[in-house]
């Protein structure tokens, strides 16, 4: 098993959950492994999280959780995103970019002006 | 994906469905483990709680979260519950149009009759005086509580004077003195007792008695040398009743024998007074136990003050308007 690298920044679980479900509805399980696969291991999530945020997403009117069968036909909940997830998701992958964004302009800054 | 179970309504549902949600992924990460990297159930359980992170406070935290849900969800479902019921209730009402109007018509006459009676109550009873400011009204009396006990009897016009000087508690004084004027006949009317009462100026403003006609007294009324009033102001029914109604009864007259006494105003008709009075007075017997067996505020002079209460003792005296 390869080692993860990367610890998650607080507030970041949030977002990539978010995007992860705008694909489809999905169980909190498969939301990890989504993850999982498309960051290659390289993210470490302590599993657990996942769940308060999932529900305090569920609470905020973000998701709509409902109880369905997976293809195992195994009794799962599904969490979808909803019109105000998609707002949020929108609005914080914006807040992401500048951030991103503002950080690299100081992080790739030639020298200090003086 | 359809929906197969109820959300949950209640906190033990909502613990169930948590901890089958928890179960569901430490048991698909176990059977993961044990089909990928071939380890043994043992190994593969500890190693999905490994990754899980600290179980119970993951789950203290999101049962947490689920209460909130709970409680909204329950709140929405009584607002639900209500605006269904209300529609069903409107559909139900325009279906049936004869029942409603009906029973809108009983409503409307239960609730009538209620208020009516209760109007009448809250006249008679609750209410009983026509004045502003009831609650700071109160009476000042003389008792004698060795010669006459029980008694109560009005106060001198020197008294009268001496209150409305001196008192710093009381933010008007008023006076007055029910006699019978005996109005003798001219060509039109025969003579005729009419019951009369003397006033102080200030006892306009305190009972709230304005003039539809004409002028109330003012101060300077006051004034009479030899003692006798020189202005009149009439009643509504007096006024009718003598003089027609005449618009142009102010500055005329009245002969009283030796005197005559100046028409300066008609009073807006509001009540009697004598019958308010009286109400006073009854009000008065019961709050005052010494007076309370026979109690006689109408008989000789009686004033009525206005007063400010506890909080304003010792300030200075306020218009009572």
């Amino acid at each position: 098993m390869p080692t993860p690298e990367i610890d998650l920044v607080r507030g970041t679980l949030d977002l990539l959950i978010l995007k992860t479900l705008s694909w489809g509805p999905m169980h909190g399980l498969a939301v990890l492994r989504w993850i999982e696969q498309t960051t290659r291991d390289q993210l470490q999530i302590e599993e657990g999280a996942l769940y308060p945020a999932l529900h305090r997403m569920e609470e905020k009117g973000w998701l709509d959780a409902e109880w369905g069968y997976t293809e195992k036909n195994r009794k799962a909940k599904f969490y979808r995103l909803s019109a105000r997830g998609r707002k949020q998701l929108a609005s914080e992958l914006s807040r992401w970019a500048k951030y991103a964004d503002v950080v690299g302009l100081v992080l790739t800054a030639e020298r200090a002006a003086t | 994906m359809k929906r197969v179970f109820r959300l949950p309504g209640t906190r033990r549902r909502a613990d169930e469905e948590l901890d089958a949600e928890l179960r569901f992924h430490l048991e698909g990460r176990i059977e993961e483990l044990m089909e990928r990297e071939h380890l043994t159930r043992e190994a593969a359980e500890l190693e999905a709680k490994r990754r899980f992170g600290d179980y119970d406070a993951y789950r203290r935290e999101a049962r947490t979260i689920d209460d909130g849900i709970l409680q909204r969800r329950r709140k929405m479902d009584v607002i639900e519950t209500l605006k269904r019921e209300t529609r069903h209730a409107a559909r139900t009402l325009v279906r049936s149009p004869s029942f409603s109007f009906i029973t809108i018509v009983t409503l409307a006459l239960g609730l009538g009759a209620a208020t009516t009676i209760f109007t009448l109550l809250d006249r008679v009873v609750l209410r009983p005086l026509p004045y502003p400011n009831t609650e700071r009204l109160i009476h000042i009396g003389t008792l004698w509580p060795k010669s006459k006990a029980g008694e109560e009897y009005g106060i001198a016009r020197g008294q009268y004077f001496y209150f409305k000087n001196r008192s710093r508690s009381l933010a008007d004084i008023a006076f007055y003195d029910y006699s019978i004027l005996v109005v003798p006949g001219d060509g039109d009317h025969p003579a005729e007792r009419v019951p009369e009462v003397n006033v102080s100026a200030s006892s306009f403003a305190m009972f709230g008695i304005r003039p539809q006609l004409g002028r109330l007294f003012t101060t300077a009324d006051e004034l009479n040398p030899d003692g006798d009033p020189r202005v009149i102001l009439l009643s509504d029914g007096y006024w009718r009743r003598r003089f027609g109604a005449d618009p142009n009864v102010i500055g005329k007259r009245i002969s009283l024998g030796e005197r005559s006494v100046e028409i300066i105003g008609v009073r807006a008709w509001s009540g009697s007074t004598r019958t308010a009075s009286r109400r006073l007075g009854a009000k008065h017997a019961q709050s005052e136990r010494q007076a309370a067996k026979q109690s006689h505020p109408l008989r000789g002079r009686a004033a009525e003050a206005w007063s400010d209460g506890a909080r304003n003792i010792g300030g200075a005296q306020a218009d009572p308007n």
